[in-house]
């Protein structure tokens, strides 16, 4: 066993030449099954069902990301492979490698089964080397994701490529921070094959929630009187958060694009709905200093009913219609189920494309 | 309520979402109502998967509305899938849950529950879609529905719908399932009745057939030109569990196979139907049971092996054996043990036996189809490097696929080790399977009688297993091998094999 095989064993990061990550992974493995002729051979799976891509631009982010990958293993194991943009600095390299691996035991066969992380490190120019390597390290016959959570600083020269490479984009709008950064992210995602958001899967819950007042015929064809639609969000959430409006604009075809009017912290979106000039209006709050994070509220305003639906701090939709007041459970979930979810066959929505680019209008 | 018509579900997760409806559940005191039926509804409304349902209990004992709650939310407390319980949604929830202090056998104490059913459904502007589960023992399935139908709640109006449940087991045997059959009848037609086998709501079986006819590399393999034979195993680590009144009469016949493993025999050898509708699956299934050989009595003393427990050793614990568990006869001659050798006469599988095992006190729980292939035509390698290739489908512990395989040992001479493929379920998809009870029930509110029991089936699998049956009722002295609890059986079944040139797999 070398040295380095002996911490990657460990769970360390190894700085390895990027030429050499194939040759240390496969020596890893090779110990990792014991000696060669030992008794006590026994085979490591090294499972590996996708390749996943990460962009990354800060100390805090990467370290929250990996702890979220240390899941992954467990329900989607993959090769990941971290690049980390930095600014150029005179005492470090244009490009570093760094290889470690995440193992489990397998549940009931005790089975040790294991898979790869790299972290690419790429200063100023060395961002121009990213997408040849990236290329060079995928897993042949798995899909490739791309997690790029945020618009990056720098422009999209470095990202462009890799979007290339990839069969998903995996983006978060509840990581966008202002309703700018969501009209730069629809741009880079209009040139991904698949685009799956975690923070439209994080509303999964809100939206099956208000979806279910209209599962009844009454309420339903009161959907037709809609007039008003109001969102009032925390400053920080509203970029993810508008995407509640922009779902019901596309499922319910509102016409556009709106006429928009900004006056302070409040937007309004003017489109052309079924009962006529159809309102939107987006309030967004900023959080008090030190306090809990302001409750969401989205309110529908038709014309004989108007029906609320309030997500506070706990996990729970509180829906009020003319009926009465009902609590519905929403799903809170890690960092890393999230990025699991994203990943698999069912967290694709055709229809996200369709209702980022009504966001998209309201933002503009 | 038309939840298909409602615009905004569209590419939601919960794409199945039934109308709503009333769930009446008879025998609401037993068991099966806290550990099973109660937390599995509340499952489905914490993920959101009902709009509303309404549940009433019905049983002899006086139980306050009140109090039953009380005893659902221990249930629910302690089995349900998603926990802990949110004391909001479970207040939502009991508001809904309901409790009605009937006899099985009284058809005023049916009046006065319609009358109730009438009432939850006007105030809460419910529409009267009823399902009444029966989870009560098989002899008051018909004096239940007999009452249901003439306390008028199946009506045929148009009205909401009226569904019935039925739980296992379903018969004692082809009699008994024909004449409870035409009870049924005489009020329900067949697609209001809802057989319930708890097995077919498991993720993996279901994924059996996802399995065969999605993938097209193995579908070709499946029959006798490359499968050697196919070896079944349901086993138990538990003994009776204080069950020794109802096991003496049903036996592991009974109890497993005539259910359970027959069905997991026809997901695993049917045709592939010409849709996933349920009449298509459901024909396909019942076709393999009319394929089966039939049983002589030569053939069932030459085919079959039964078994009793005795005292041993499961999963480091001293367990006593069959005869000394309280509620069995002393004497008694109930098979805890039954290996089948079958045949299945059709184009796919003649020649190919199907070697079918199920037993208490095993030395661990394992549920699984074991699809062994014949060997390459020539030992290249010679005899001793020579890896029979299975394929194995668990069911249950640790879901899964695996196929096993020979690999060249690393080194400079040859060398042939088995190497495994596995797939695992728990550990490939980050989602948490729903329980059985859950896919179940969602699917009798959705009208889906696919994971159902059909009439055809039941008697069609009550005519295979009565035969053996008689045969050791005719039999003045039975051929009861003993084993020890925590092996894998007498030694008469593996001589079963034996005669073969075959063994058990040890899964």
């Amino acid at each position: 066993m070398t040295a380095t095989t002996e911490r990657l064993g460990r769970g360390e990061d190894v700085g390895v030449d990027v030429a050499a990550i194939e040759r240390e992974f496969a020596a890893l493995w090779r110990s990792a099954s014991g000696e060669a002729g030992a008794a006590d051979l026994k085979p490591v799976t090294r499972a590996c069902l996708a390749n996943l891509v990460v962009w990354c631009e800060d100390d805090a982010h990467l370290a929250a990301l990996k702890q979220a990958f240390d899941a992954l293993v467990v329900s989607v194991p993959a090769r990941v492979l971290i690049v980390k943009s930095e600014p150029a600095r005179d005492d470090a390299p244009a490009f570093e490698s760094y290889i470690s691996a995440n193992c489990i035991l397998a549940p009931g066969g005790g089975k040790l089964v294991c898979s790869e992380e790299v972290t690419l490190v790429a200063r100023g120019d060395g961002l121009r080397h990213v997408a040849a390597v990236v290329r060079a390290l995928l897993v042949a016959n798995v899909p490739t994701m791309f997690l790029l959570v945020r618009p990056p600083t720098a422009g999209t020269t470095a990202v462009t490529p890799l979007l290339g490479l990839c069969d998903r984009l995996i983006i978060d709008t509840a990581m966008l921070t202002d309703l700018r950064e969501l009209v730069r992210m629809e741009a880079l995602a209009d040139g991904a094959r698949q685009v799956v958001d975690l923070g439209w899967l994080g509303l999964a819950g809100l939206r099956s929630s208000i979806a279910s007042v209209f599962d009844h015929d009454g309420p339903r064809a009161a959907l037709g009187t809609l007039t008003q639609v109001n969102l009032v969000a925390p400053a920080a959430r509203m970029a993810g958060r508008v995407l509640l409006v922009a779902w019901l604009a596309e499922r319910l075809k509102w016409r556009g694009p709106p006429d928009n009017l900004r006056a302070g912290a409040r937007r309004t979106s003017v489109f052309s709905g079924p009962a006529g000039a159809l309102t939107v209006e987006l309030t967004a709050v900023p959080a008090p200093p030190g306090g809990a994070e302001p409750e969401t509220l989205l309110e529908l305003v038709m014309r004989d009913q108007v029906v609320r639906v309030r997500r506070g701090s706990e996990p729970v939709a509180l829906i009020e219609t003319a009926v009465g007041v009902r609590s519905m459970a929403l799903d809170p979930s890690s960092l890393g189920d999230r990025v699991a979810r994203a990943m698999g066959p069912r967290a694709f929505d055709p229809a996200f494309p369709r209702v980022l680019a009504r966001a998209v209008e309201m933002a503009a | 309520m038309d939840v298909a018509a409602n615009p905004l579900r569209e590419g939601l997760a919960q794409d199945r979402i039934p109308d709503e409806c009333t769930v009446v559940i008879f025998g609401a005191s037993g068991d099966l109502t806290k550990r099973k039926l109660l937390p599995a509804l509340y499952s489905l409304a914490r993920d959101r998967m009902l709009t509303r349902v309404a549940i009433v209990g019905f049983a002899r004992r006086p139980v306050a509305d009140d109090a039953f709650r009380e005893q659902m939310l221990e249930g629910v407390n302690e089995h349900a899938r998603r926990r802990p319980v949110h004391a909001d949604l479970w207040k939502s929830f009991a508001s809904r849950v309901h409790y009605h202090q009937g006899s099985f056998d009284n058809v005023e104490d049916y009046r006065t529950l319609k009358a109730r059913l009438e009432q939850i459904e006007r105030e809460s502007g419910m529409p009267p879609n009823r399902i009444f589960y029966l989870s009560t023992p098989p002899s008051s399935f018909g004096p239940i529905v007999r009452a249901l139908g003439a306390a008028g709640l199946v009506p045929r109006d148009g009205q909401g719908y009226a569904r019935v449940i039925v739980e296992k087991p379903f018969g004692v045997d082809y009699r008994s399932a024909e004449r409870l059959n035409a009870e049924l009848h005489a009020v329900l037609d067949e697609e209001q009745i809802y057989r319930i086998d708890h097995y077919l709501g498991k993720e993996t079986v279901q994924n059996m057939l996802v399995f065969r006819f999605a993938n097209a590399i193995f579908e070709p393999l499946m029959n006798g030109k490359y499968v050697d034979h196919v070896q079944i195993t349901g086993a138990e680590a538990i003994g009776v569990e204080g069950r020794g009144g109802y096991f003496e009469e049903a036996g592991i016949l009974r109890d497993m196979v005539q259910n359970h493993l027959l069905q997991v025999l026809c997901m695993a050898a049917m045709e592939p139907p010409v849709g996933f509708d349920a009449a298509s699956v459901r024909d396909e299934k019942t076709k393999v049971l009319r394929a089966l050989r039939p049983l002589s009595a030569e053939d069932v003393r030459r085919h079959v092996v039964r078994g009793q427990y005795g005292a041993g050793s499961v999963l480091a614990r001293q367990v006593p054996g069959y005869r000394e568990e309280p509620g069995v006869n002393p004497a008694s001659s109930t098979e805890t043990y039954v290996a089948l050798e079958m045949a299945i006469d059709n184009w796919r599988w003649a020649g190919v036996p199907f070697f079918l095992r199920s037993a208490k006190r095993m030395p661990k729980r394992v549920t699984e189809v074991a699809i062994h292939f014949k060997q390459a035509p020539l030992a290249l390698f010679g005899a001793a490097h020579v890896v029979p290739n299975v394929l194995a489908l668990r069911i249950q512990p640790d879901e899964g696929i695996s196929l096993n395989m020979g690999s060249k040992v690393p080194g400079p001479s040859v060398a042939v080790t088995p190497v495994t493929m596995e797939f695992r379920y728990a550990s490939s998809f980050g989602a948490e399977p729903p329980e059985a009870y859950e896919r179940l029930l969602l699917d009798c509110m959705l009208g889906d009688t696919t994971l159902f029991t059909r009439a055809d089936w039941v008697l069609e699998s009550w005519r295979y297993v009565s035969r053996i049956h008689e045969t050791w009722a005719a039999d003045r002295r039975p051929d009861m091998p003993p084993y020890e609890a925590g092996t894998w059986g007498p030694a008469e079944a593996d001589a079963l094999l034996a005669r073969t040139g075959r063994t058990w797999r040890r899964p």
